[in-house]
């Protein structure tokens, strides 16, 4: 069992089977993603929404998908809750904006765009009370990054090249399912 | 063919283990007369310098690998490293005895071209391309899949001082 999230980042390709990978897409094509900026509260909106545009289809805890990370995890000796999931189209955006999330794993599973190093995802190490950009992910399909979301991290859809991405974002808390 | 399956994990080893193998890694025999890969890019050789570690930091990485893999695992090698690559030299480490393999940052600059790439092939001219940029950070474990395509990337750092780092090979049990 791996209970130790702590300054913990994985890069795993294929991590969906070939047969949910394109349930997913189907799913995917069938959806009605809605502009963040009107999903959002304007008291949820930071800088960094501000800054990025991009759509979402909020999911929940009984879609498929969700259910499929939630077991993969589990495979993986993960012990964690559900808490927030959903599927984020995004485009280009102007700047890089390093933050951290709540809980104690974020797990982004790209799905469909261009294979580009730049249209990843960033984490950053203080040093010297700066943030610096220390490990940069590429982009590919069917890859889940999972890591400790009090890393620094930032979408890199900023750089030259940087492509339009469908992703899926998972929030865990540490705990177990009620029904489990 | 290079799937990734990476782990990176800071604060690998406790502080003082840490600092005990730091405050030494300087100071040992290095030889480079074996070890060398050749680049699945250019057909340069990947050459580094090494010497093994002592039995209990052996013992001791692999115990703390296992339980980031959630994997038993024997290790077959593992060396203290120094390196000052100046080319790109991107290779893969698979032999049947070799499912995972590590490095670990023990001493050296904290920047994103002292660290380790990893490569995808293009899916229209299938050449190697770089997808994934490790930084060198003291005390990091990258832990990856052996058939992963990879290079040391300090051909891109400006500065171009040594690294001192441990590696070590392993098979699942």
């Amino acid at each position: 069992m791996i209970n130790d999230t702590k300054d913990l980042l994985i890069v795993k390709d294929n991590f969906f089977n070939k047969d949910i990978y394109e349930k997913i897409l189907i799913n995917l094509s069938t959806l009605n993603f809605v502009s963040r900026n009107v999903s959002l509260k304007e008291s949820q909106m930071n800088e960094y929404e501000s800054n990025k545009v991009y759509f979402n289809v909020k999911l929940n805890l009984t879609h498929f998908a969700v259910q499929e990370v939630s077991k993969l995890l589990s495979d993986y000796g993960f012990n964690l809750k559900k808490r927030e999931h959903s599927y984020f189209l995004s485009g280009k955006h102007k700047e890089a904006f390093p933050h951290q999330d709540e809980g104690v794993l974020n797990c982004i599973v790209y799905l469909k765009g261009k294979e580009l190093l730049n249209s990843g995802t960033g984490f950053y190490d203080r040093q010297k009370d700066e943030l610096v950009l220390n490990r940069h992910i590429g982009f590919k399909e069917n890859r889940a990054i999972m890591f400790d979301p009090k890393i620094f991290h930032s979408s890199l859809q900023f750089n030259e090249g940087a492509g339009t991405r469908y992703i899926m974002s998972n929030f865990f808390d540490r705990g177990k399912e009620k029904n489990e | 063919m290079s799937n990734f399956d990476i782990r990176i994990k800071d604060n690998f080893l406790e502080k003082k283990i840490f600092d005990n193998i730091y405050s030494k890694i300087s100071y040992k025999s290095y030889s480079g007369s074996d070890n060398y890969q050749e680049s699945a890019s250019n057909g340069t050789k990947h050459i580094w310098f090494a010497v093994h570690t002592e039995d209990e930091i052996k013992d001791l990485i692999t115990k703390k690998v296992e339980k980031v893999l959630n994997q038993k695992l024997t290790c077959g090698l593992c060396s203290y490293t120094m390196l000052q690559t100046a080319v790109s030299l991107v290779h893969n480490d698979y032999t049947p005895d070799v499912d995972y393999q590590c490095i670990l940052y023990i001493k050296g600059t904290a920047n994103i071209h002292k660290g380790t790439g990893f490569y995808v092939p293009n899916k229209d001219t299938n050449k190697l391309e770089l997808n994934t940029h490790v930084g060198f950070y003291q005390n990091r474990v990258v832990i990856w899949g052996s058939k992963a395509y990879h290079s040391p990337m300090n051909f891109l750092a400006e500065d171009k001082s040594k690294r001192y780092s441990i590696i070590c090979q392993f098979k699942k049990v």
